[in-house]
């Protein structure tokens, strides 16, 4: 069932329901508008898969796994000279409190699947793994908005978990737009399919983007250089998180083999 | 050979030359079960979820919600729909796509066992024209065996996490502030003639109502292999044996049924030690259930 302030936005929003940014300039649930929700995430959280990580982006919260490079299941997709990257992202069915029937084939779901496909195709070293398949599975266990974020950072994690080659990191970050204002990481509360948002994948150290989507349009020309910022800001601030946690989970790879004393 | 490989090519040796050493595999003995760990209401979507961990295995269960009209042959009932999903992120060998027969297997498994326990009146927020209908949707997303126990359980922890708020219908839309929200459900016109019409009922934010599932199925599984019986197989295990056993229980210890699909057949003495094992297991499996 939808919360109780989901009413009062389809009602006008705004000034009439619900106020999206205080007088001291704080958002619903607290944040800065520049402020990237709480993140938390764990590596090797599966035992079957090659890699996989857990992540949590606030109450968004997705897992995800890596198979391979393994041999492709069908005979026609064999690349005879790089690998071939795969990605399936299935939403548990009380992942959202409205009730829709989804299913790993619906459009938005091969809509993100493809996304991330291609944004990570891009960085992965395919040629190292000739006539093999990367398989990238998502599984988003409850959606607060910002799934595809969430799922692009914790596949990133979930690759280097897998230990698969890849020339560059990538990191998500969404940016929306609420009362006239751009705010970093929209909770489902701030994103309504009538405001833009812009969805951005980067990579972290050549700070090139892997995708860049934007939904609905925004007020005016200007504001897609300052939207690019936002998002490349909030995209930092989450690299940093991810980057000490790959840390963290390297040097007590290192110190279990006796490699480092930490 | 190098044990992977020996692993590979010969598996039922592989396992038998453990189990001659009275270990297995994973360091376990034959009658110890794996530690299993269950988390409830994490998932805030959700009216009930719980994640269970058994060893290895994983599972997440969830329960949604949602308001509907009751079937016509039965006005006063509730709506139970139950769905296991064996990801393709379990296993290797799990594929993409429909659900496998075995994930068909272990949904009617699951059904079967869950809702002869929910009491469906309790679901009903108005007869003939109110219902809950509640969907358990029980994920498994990482597979090391016995999903038969696992899922079962999660789904039991899910559906006894499960709190609903309290509906009321009303005639007409008023404003009930922060602490209540509208519900709109459109009837069905049965000879599909006239304007569709629709139930309005505000439901509580806070959620209170209980199932109150006090009687609940708890599971002990166990595989023969050359003679020998396993408690709570791991995968591996599970590939190679002759034939499986679970012995299910009520939460106060009695025995409450037996499944063994197909396989060699158990003697006598191996049924009773198998037996013994299951009783002594089961206060465990209970108490952490209800610490949940």
């Amino acid at each position: 069932m939808p919360p109780a302030t989901k009413r009062s936005r389809s009602r006008g929003g705004g000034a009439g329901g619900l106020e999206y940014i205080s007088l001291d300039g704080l958002r619903i649930d607290g944040r800065r508008p520049t402020e990237v929700r709480k993140i938390r995430c764990s590596l090797g959280a599966l035992s079957r898969a090659d890699g996989s990580a857990y992540y949590e982006q606030g109450n968004t919260r997705v897992l995800v796994a890596v198979y391979g490079p393994r041999e492709p299941h069908s005979r026609a997709s064999i690349q005879h000279d790089r690998a071939v990257v795969k990605c399936e992202f299935s939403t548990a069915m009380f992942a959202s409190p409205v009730y829709r029937r989804t299913w790993k084939g619906d459009r938005k779901s091969t809509a993100a699947a493809l996304v991330m496909q291609k944004a990570f195709e891009g960085v992965i070293l395919t040629a190292s793994y000739p006539k093999s398949q990367i398989d990238i599975y998502v599984q988003v266990l409850q959606n607060d908005g910002g799934a595809l974020v969430a799922a692009i950072n914790a596949a990133s994690l979930a690759l280097v978990n897998a230990g698969v080659a890849m020339s560059d990191f990538v990191v998500a970050c969404s940016v929306g737009f609420v009362d006239d204002t751009f705010v970093v990481d929209p909770s489902s509360l701030e994103s309504a399919s009538d405001r833009p948002e812009l969805t951005l994948a980067v990579l972290s150290h050549s700070a090139k983007i892997a995708s860049c989507q934007l939904d609905s349009k925004l007020p005016d020309g200007e504001s897609f250089e300052r939207a690019l910022e936002f998002a490349t800001s909030g995209a930092n601030q989450i690299f940093k998180v991810l980057e000490y946690e790959v840390r963290k989970y390297s040097l007590n790879l290192l110190d279990s083999r006796g490699l480092v004393a930490l | 050979m190098d044990q992977e490989v020996f692993q590979k090519v010969h598996p039922r040796e592989y396992l038998a030359r453990f189990l001659n050493k009275d270990v297995r595999p994973d360091g376990r003995s034959l009658t110890k079960a794996r530690r299993v760990n269950i988390t409830v209401s994490s998932i805030a979507t959700a009216v009930g979820s719980a994640m269970l961990k058994m060893g290895k295995t994983t599972a997440v269960a969830g329960v949604h919600a949602t308001l509907v009209q009751p079937a016509p042959g039965a006005p006063d009932q509730g709506i139970l729909d139950v769905a296991v999903e064996l990801l393709p992120m379990a296993s290797p060998n799990y594929k993409s796509g429909r659900s496998s027969e075995e994930a068909i297997c272990l949904t009617e498994y699951l059904r079967s066992l869950i809702s002869p326990h929910i009491n469906m009146s309790k679901l009903c927020v108005e007869a003939g024209l109110l219902v809950w209908q509640l969907r358990l949707t029980v994920y498994c997303v990482d597979n090391d065996g016995n999903l038969e126990d696992a899922i079962l359980l999660a789904g039991v922890a899910a559906m006894r996490n499960v709190l609903l708020p309290s509906v009321r219908i009303i005639g007409e839309e008023v404003d009930e502030g922060r602490d209540a929200q509208m519900v709109e459900v459109k009837t069905e016109n049965e000879e599909g003639e006239g304007e569709a019409e629709s139930i309005i009922a505000v439901a509580t934010v806070e959620r209170t109502n209980s199932l109150e599932i006090d009687t609940y199925p708890l599971p002990i599984s166990f595989i023969l292999f050359d003679g020998k019986v396993l408690i709570d197989p791991s995968v591996a295990e599970e590939s190679v044996c002759d034939s499986r056993i679970t012995f299910l229980f009520r939460p106060t210890g009695e025995l409450r049924g037996v499944l063994k699909p197909g396989g060699k057949n158990v003697p006598e003495n191996l049924y009773q030690s198998c037996l013994t094992m299951a009783k002594e297991r089961i206060p465990k499996l209970q108490a952490k259930l209800e610490a949940t």
